[in-house]
């Protein structure tokens, strides 16, 4: 099963391609410390605004920083803060979710009017009363996506739920006397997770997006760490002089955003069996 | 007035093209109907959408001739043939549910056709639209002109399509399976209106169809295809009491009847062949509880038969064994 | 119908209460003295700390505070400023006002018309070269960031070549970019769906019918396919309006407008809550009230929804 999942997403050129582009930004974030030639913070004001040479392949920002260098500790931040949102808002979306799909009633009605109102709630009105709570930083940025993502989530962990509920293996558990919170853990989720993953796939290039997008807004993380977003920001005053910080700022986030999307899209078709027969 | 001679249609598969039609070859006079039966996949509404331009991007007239009045339609560029289309000749089709936009007045529907072909002002085309309704038997159609499709039931639907249909007097209707989605009573009712539209204006018929009830009531003449062939063509009064092709005569076989006391309904064996396995002899052969080495050998071509017929068999007008 | 309407304007009710505790306590339940970092350089005159106090009603109850606050937002007052000393929010807000929907609104019509346009194209040359570059074109459209985006056609078009001018907003020129660079992620995110709804319209009977009654092919692809495809694609209008929005933000930064989004940020910085909350309700009733626009917007399309056949 594993293995013919596998033949069908690489089928999917766009997922190949994506693919390759997500494993380079990862492993670049990884072993980031150690491809970086020059530390990310490391001022030199005599530099400033260098052109690519030896020592700088990408040449120095406004504070004679080394382009290249914070570029690639950029993708420790982008995918930090991807995995972070992700993972909290398939906790709390697929806690709210689940519960709400499983017990229903006035369980369900409350939830999800909680949901909705979230979800009223244009994404920047909800960055920027994070924002302003907590102030700019990287807790807000994760926060403030979190706030924006879960709700989808939810309620696509609720309609899944909805779904199985009316499988038999579920009306067995429950003669057997299960509880239901085992019932939903043990039975259920892994029954839905395969969707779950995938929306949350496809929601990571948004993600990095929404946070280069923070970033860049100086609501983001804060100097001296390194965000892409801010990179653009602080690059786009020189453009007309010096336009390699923000170029290449703007060419690295694009096809990383790209690349994710491409894997997540990639990786739906491959699991949606309606479109098989092309 | 319509010349249907050897046909040949193809669709473009994954493996190359598939010869759908092979030589469908037959001919309607004015105000005729002409009722075509056969299974499922045999073929009957790809003639039908071949007759009137709509195969689509998949679909290609391979060969053969269609002539309408006298005019060709095979040889016609795409606009010509749209001009045809609604105004000469005019399709109903199977679901009345889906067949018309829900978000449009059905009036809007009509009138649609007839601005499209005829130089009619706002006003005429709407008084008109209100005539064919009323044509059609739709009660109070001054005010179900304005109605939309999902306020009408499917028989009214069916009857709004007929209207859409006859809008500018077309001299050829073709109606595909028109009355399988809708109950037996209102089955009748169209079956009726379209009679009575044939008698007033002459209109010919091209009734395709599986059920053979339906082919009884309404049918002067019959075809009868076969894995994209036609194999048997004759009145409809001889061709059911007296088939002359095997297929014909299992088929007429298979309707459940009480006047014979049997244990099962009978039922013909196998599968109709897809497009293009059958390279040589009868398509048939392999179900034919009639066929000899010469049905595998020589493959039989549409001919004459008695006065009026056609039959394309070895051993047609042979008593079975 | 009209059930249907009621129930999301008590919707919309519930949301703005909702926005206006969340903003009240995002105002007031903060730490740090407003009036302090009003005061900066004098923050040991008491006098002024006392007037400043009362005249931003700071030493009432807070209970009585939420009151003026509500019955300040219901008349369409917002406060004061906390960075202009004295001055009333509504008059910070009021040049951006006029500038952000003007904006907004552009972007989307140009994103709906651009959308849909290359959508049913790329819907009626199904995996001809024609689809296959217009798939690659949105996938890059939504995937890199709009102000990416606007480096590049930025370094482009006004720097390298000179055509557009950098930034600002008055002139027509200027607006040009700003406007283009908004719309096309919406752009992309409509064209996408327009694409997909026309592909599965197209499949349908009623368009076969169109074809069979001899109707010119526009007819049959605006008229009949395309106008099916338009109340799915209002399904979409609010997802994409959200984005729309922060985009709005990210552009006015950009191009330097002085719009509501810029404002807001700015404010942020500056501990301007009162501004900065003022344009967080505004944005959540546009959001919301067009959300009810486009389920009205569904109700004129669609017959079988004013008969009441679905909510």
């Amino acid at each position: 099963m594993r293995s013919m999942l596998l033949r069908r997403v690489l089928r999917q050129k766009g997922a190949v391609i994506g693919g390759t582009i997500v494993l380079s930004v990862v492993l670049t974030a990884l072993l980031a410390p150690l491809l970086a030639p020059h530390p990310f913070d490391a001022t030199d004001l005599l530099n400033t605004w260098a052109s690519p040479d030896d020592v700088n392949p990408l040449g120095t920002d406004q504070l004679g920083r080394d382009i290249l260098s914070r570029l690639i500790i950029g993708a420790r931040v982008s995918l930090a803060v991807g995995l972070s949102v992700v993972t909290v808002t398939l906790v709390v979306g697929v806690s709210v979710g689940m519960v709400a799909g499983y017990f229903g009633g006035r369980t369900d009605a409350f939830f999800m009017r909680a949901v909705d109102i979230v979800l009223a709630f244009p994404e920047v009105v909800l960055a920027i009363l994070v924002a302003a709570v907590l102030g700019p930083g990287l807790l807000t940025v994760i926060v403030a996506l979190s706030l924006v993502w879960w709700p989808g989530i939810a309620r696509l962990a609720r309609s899944l739920v909805l779904v199985q509920k009316q499988e038999l293996y579920v009306d067995a558990a429950i003669v057997c006397g299960t509880p239901a919170v085992k019932i939903i853990w043990r039975h259920i989720l892994p029954n839905i997770a395969g969707a779950l993953l995938v929306r949350a796939s496809v929601g990571v290039g948004f993600i990095i997006m929404a946070e280069a997008t923070l970033s860049f807004l100086g609501l983001g993380v804060q100097e001296p760490v390194p965000s892409w977003g801010s990179m653009i920001r602080d690059g786009l005053p020189a453009l007309r002089t010096d336009p390699m910080l923000a170029i290449s700022a703007s060419l690295v986030i694009g096809l990383t955003i790209i690349g994710f999307n491409l894997l997540g899209d990639g990786l739906r078709d491959a699991l949606d069996p309606r479109l098989h027969g092309r | 007035m319509l010349e249907v001679e050897r046909l040949c249609v193809a669709f473009r598969g994954q493996t190359g093209p598939r010869e759908v039609l092979s030589g469908v070859s037959l001919s309607m006079r004015q105000g005729e109907i002409l009722g075509l039966v056969g299974e499922s996949g045999s073929g009957k509404s790809v003639t039908a959408l071949a007759i009137m331009g709509l195969l689509g991007e998949q679909g290609r007239i391979s060969g053969g001739r269609i002539r309408l009045d006298g005019r060709e339609l095979t040889t016609l560029n795409p606009s010509d043939i749209r001009r045809l289309r609604g105004s000469c000749m005019a399709m109903i089709f199977q679901e009345p549910m889906t067949s018309l936009n829900p978000l449009l007045r059905v009036g809007l529907q009509i009138e649609e056709t007839l601005h499209a072909h005829l130089p009619l002002s706002r006003a005429e085309a709407r008084t008109r639209a209100i005539q064919l309704l009323g044509e059609v038997g739709i009660p109070a159609p001054e005010t179900r002109v304005d109605a939309y499709p999902h306020q009408f039931s499917g028989g009214m639907r069916q009857r709004v399509m007929i209207a859409i249909a006859m809008a500018c007097a077309p001299r050829l209707l073709i109606a595909d399976e028109p009355t399988t989605a809708l109950d037996v009573t209102i089955q009748a009712q169209i079956l009726a209106l379209m009679r009575r539209l044939r008698a007033e204006r002459g209109t010919a018929i091209l009734l395709i169809t599986h059920d053979l009830g339906v082919i009884a009531q309404m049918s002067d003449r019959v075809a009868v295809m076969y894995a994209g062939e036609i194999v048997e063509a004759a009145p409809a009064g001889e061709l059911l009491h007296s088939p002359a092709h095997p297929y014909t005569r299992l088929l007429l076989a298979s309707l459940p009847t009480t006047r014979r006391r049997a244990p099962r309904l009978p039922v013909i064996e196998g599968q109709m062949p897809g497009p293009g396995t059958i390279a040589s002899g009868c398509r048939f052969r392999m179900r034919c509880p009639m066929a000899v080495p010469r049905c595998t050998d020589e493959t039989p071509v549409l001919a004459p038969f008695q006065s009026g017929r056609f039959v394309r068999c070895w051993r047609a007008g042979d008593i079975a064994t | 119908m009209w059930r249907f309407l009621a129930r999301r304007l008590s919707s919309l009710l519930l949301v703005m209460v909702v926005a206006i505790v969340v903003t009240f306590a995002a105002i007031h339940a903060l730490p740090g003295d407003p009036v302090t970092v009003m005061l900066s350089d004098h923050s040991a005159d008491r006098e002024m700390a006392a007037r400043l106090r009362a005249e931003y009603g700071l030493d009432q109850p807070l209970a009585e505070q939420f009151l003026r606050y509500v019955g300040g937002i219901l008349t369409g007052q917002f406060g004061l400023s906390f960075r202009y000393v004295h001055t009333p929010v509504v008059d910070v807000l009021r040049e951006s006002l006029a500038i952000s929907p003007v904006l907004a609104l552009a972007a989307l019509s140009l994103a709906l018309v651009l959308g849909s346009l290359v959508g049913v194209h790329a819907a009626l040359h199904r995996n001809r070269v024609q689809d296959t570059a217009i798939i690659v074109a949105l996938v890059a459209g939504l995937s890199i960031p709009n102000f990416a985006v606007a480096t590049f056609l930025v370094y482009l078009l006004s720097v390298k070549l000179g055509l557009l001018p950098v930034a600002g907003w008055g002139t027509l020129g200027q607006a040009v970019l700003p406007v283009v660079v908004l719309a096309i992620p919406s752009s992309a995110y409509v064209a996408r769906l327009a694409r997909t709804f026309m592909l599965e319209v197209l499949q349908q009977d009623f368009v076969r019918t169109a074809r069979a009654k001899g109707l010119a092919e526009r007819l049959v692809i605006w008229r009949h396919a395309f106008g099916n495809t338009l109340v799915p694609l209002a399904t979409s209008a609010g997802v994409m309006l959200g984005g729309l929005l922060s985009n709005t933000v990210v552009v006015e930064t950009i191009f330097n407008i002085p719009g509501l989004g810029r404002l807001a940020v700015d404010s942020i910085f500056a501990r301007d809550y009162p501004v900065a909350m003022a344009v967080v309700l505004l944005f959540t009733f546009f959001y919301a009230g067009i959300n009810i626009l486009v389920d009205l917007f569904y109700g004129l399309v669609d017959p079988r929804i004013r008969d009441g056949a679905t909510a």
